[in-house]
């Protein structure tokens, strides 16, 4: 008599199934083909292949909720989620400041700081790379705009008067006018990169270091 | 806390090095390593718990499982212990003992 054929047996498996029903796939294939294996390997094992003997095998195997849970104890800790509370401390600490200039961000520090997920040390980390997120570049990128058209006019306009020079002149004046602008140019790059990376770097951090929850 | 929950408790953290310390001779088939394990009701209650078990240990690189046929009836399941196995197993036994005689101590003050 095969496994399949005992309705006894089959009411078994599909129940240990249906048990096994919230564990991935993989796992719960394995479980039911090793399960099977074992009824079928004690059936032919079995000097004779009465109901009673089926009876015997399956109550020695334990009840199908049994089994899913020594399956479900078997599964490694679920890491994958992070609280809702911490995740949107995470998006007002990168985010919150540009939103709602200054207050967005403190909001996050506040959620940052009363949350459990983080040590002292990713809190500090999250609160002082750099103090209100993305705010800062924001603001500096929209400076350097408006700075760079202002002294583009400046430098321009005053070569622009009426003088009888050649053209020659002209390019110098602008060249020379434009020296400082191109080391404030440098200045405000690298200040940029400064302040996108560093928000970056600490919303990367505070993902990696968030202790996570079931 | 009721007899079977107790053991239930004792079981957690140390049927798995039972189960790698009965694969001591080499490969085994599993349905004889779990009836061994359960023969005296102790250590496996019931006898279908004790796969997921052997899967873990097989993610974990403890045992290595191949399926056999057999001349009599349905392919089989075979375990054998990887040298990290063997290692969990010395590392247990040692753990054990020292635990084993600690609790010892405790219970012979009480009597």
């Amino acid at each position: 008599m095969s496994n399949l054929t005992a309705p006894s047996v089959h009411h078994y498996l599909d129940e240990l199934d249906r048990a096994l029903h919230d564990l991935p796939r993989a796992r719960r294939r394995e479980i039911l083909r090793d399960i099977s294996a074992h009824i079928d390997a004690a059936l032919a094992d079995a000097p004779e292949q009465s109901p009673a003997v089926i009876a015997t095998i399956l109550d020695h195997l334990g009840t199908p909720t049994e089994i899913a849970e020594a399956a479900r104890a078997e599964l490694p800790p679920d890491r994958s989620r992070i609280a809702a509370r911490d995740v949107i401390a995470i998006v007002l600490l990168l985010v919150g400041g540009v939103v709602v200039p200054f207050v967005g961000w403190l909001v996050g520090v506040v959620l940052l700081w009363t949350s459990t997920a983080w040590r002292t040390r990713d809190k500090l980390i999250g609160t002082l790379l750099v103090p209100g997120g993305l705010f800062a570049p924001v603001l500096l990128g929209g400076g350097a705009t408006f700075f760079a058209s202002t002294t583009e006019d400046a430098s321009c306009g005053s070569v622009s008067a009426p003088t009888p020079s050649s053209a020659a002149t002209v390019v110098q004046q602008c060249t020379t006018t434009g020296g400082p602008g191109i080391w404030s140019t440098i200045l405000i790059i690298v200040l940029l990169i400064i302040t996108v990376g560093g928000p970056l770097f600490s919303t990367f951090w505070l993902i990696r270091h968030a202790r996570r929850t079931a | 806390m009721e007899a079977g929950q107790l053991l239930t408790h004792l079981r957690r953290g140390t049927l798995e090095f039972c189960v790698l310390a009965a694969l001591h001779g080499g490969e085994r088939y599993a349905g004889d390593l779990i009836a061994e394990l359960g023969a005296d009701g102790v250590l496996v209650t019931s006898e279908g718990t004790v796969y997921p078990l052997l899967a873990r240990l097989r993610r974990d690189g403890m045992v290595e499982s191949t399926w056999r046929e057999s001349a009599s009836g349905p392919p089989r399941r075979y375990y054998r212990r990887t040298r990290r196995g063997d290692a969990a197993v010395r590392h247990f036994t040692d753990q054990w003992g020292i635990f084993r005689d600690a609790v010892d101590r405790v219970l012979t003050e009480e009597q």
